[in-house]
């Protein structure tokens, strides 16, 4: 009779396991993540919702649009020009991280007004904003943006991954310019 | 021997559902779908509280009301339309109540599945947008409370959006997904 009760115990200890380990995964790197891989030009689509880099520049300071005073880089600025859409439902917010080739993670920066979160809107609508990120150029090669979908009810066992395509030459002068105008995020209606 | 394996599948089987399920909801489906869709203009009891969805117009121009001081005019975004819906919500029993009717997640729905959530507020609006039960907005025993939805639509679906739907909270009860229909 002792037998029985530890299988049952066994078994209902694993599907706990299970359930709980489907969280876990999203906070383990890589581990049973399905990367959902694009570049500049090409949206990541994860459950209907995508993200589009559409322009990758590099710039010195930032200033807010209609603002004369810019606030300038530690290093250099990162600017990603992005577009967001869903196609059946308003998705929830992300934070999407840069990580570069050599494991360096930096957080988007808010600097100037400049959005550090990207929102999905509802279906016909498209989102088009700016992410800043006040990178070391020595650390750019092989720069990925990594965006979670997950949230903390919602768990997606799949994450965009963004293939910049940045080399160290990627931010060699002149190719930076001196400041880049931060426009809030807005919100139009696509189709 | 056989019994424990019985009762494991069993065990395994029903989490696995419950996690199914969670997912299912999430994408905008729920068991309770099978609710028969609520006409507009026609009241429903549901647990002792009536709701009705009295009417739904659609606007292109700002919705502000001729005497609004405050607000600037704001109309909907280049290439949408408001959609408005009123409900009403009667409930006999709100004062004796210390849990109150409450609504949540109202949506514009299509049959192919998009949906436009409620606008939490809209410049020129006074009517409570949100649930009853509300500190600002409570219920009161048997008076009509008349909550005002709005949505904002791309015109290119306005014409698909058949009905609302929201998350009836019903006293004592999990919440419900009601859906009524718009015309």
């Amino acid at each position: 009779m002792r037998k029985v009760y530890a299988v049952i115990v066994a078994l209902a200890l694993g599907s706990v396991g299970a359930l709980l380990s489907s969280q876990a995964f999203t906070a383990d790197e890589d581990v049973h993540v399905a990367w959902v891989d694009a570049e500049p030009g090409r949206p990541a689509t994860v459950d209907g919702q995508s993200l589009e880099i559409e322009r990758v520049t590099f710039a010195e300071a930032a200033v807010q649009d209609g603002d004369d005073e810019a606030e300038p880089a530690g290093n250099v600025f990162l600017v990603l020009e992005y577009r967001a859409w869903s196609e059946q439902r308003e998705g929830y917010l992300t934070d999407p991280v840069l990580r570069t080739g050599d494991g360096t993670v930096y957080t988007p920066v808010g600097v100037a007004g400049a959005t550090t979160a990207v929102a999905f809107p509802a279906p016909g609508f498209t989102e088009y904003g700016q992410l800043l990120f006040d990178v070391h150029p020595d650390h750019l090669e092989g720069a990925q943006l990594v965006d979670d979908p997950s949230t903390g009810f919602i768990v997606y066992e799949a994450r965009r991954r963004i293939d910049l395509r940045l080399d160290r030459s990627a931010v060699r002068l002149p190719q930076i310019r001196p400041e880049v105008v931060v426009v809030r995020s807005r919100t139009e209606v696509t189709s | 021997m056989r019994r424990a394996l019985v009762l494991a599948v069993t065990l395994v089987v029903v989490v696995g559902l419950l996690t199914a399920e969670a997912r299912w909801q999430y994408d905008g489906h729920t068991v309770l779908n099978r609710d028969p869709e609520i006409p507009l203009a026609t009241p429903v009891t549901i647990g002792g509280t009536t709701f009705e969805l009295l009417d739904s117009w659609t606007s292109s121009k700002p919705l502000v009301k001729p005497k609004d001081k405050w607000d600037e005019p704001a109309p909907p975004p280049a290439g949408a339309i408001y959609l408005v819906t009123h409900l009403r919500i009667t409930d006999p029993d709100a004062g004796d109540r210390s849990d109150n009717v409450a609504c949540y997640e109202q949506s514009a729905i299509t049959r192919d599945g998009k949906r436009w959530p409620a606008e939490s507020y809209v410049a020129g609006r006074e009517r409570p947008t949100i649930c009853a039960g509300e500190d600002d907005y409570p219920l009161r025993s048997g008076q009509p409370h008349t909550l005002e939805w709005v949505f904002v639509v791309p015109q290119t679906y306005a014409k698909d959006v058949y009905a609302v739907q929201a998350e009836v909270i019903e006293p004592g009860q999990v919440g419900r997904q009601r859906t009524f229909l718009l015309r």
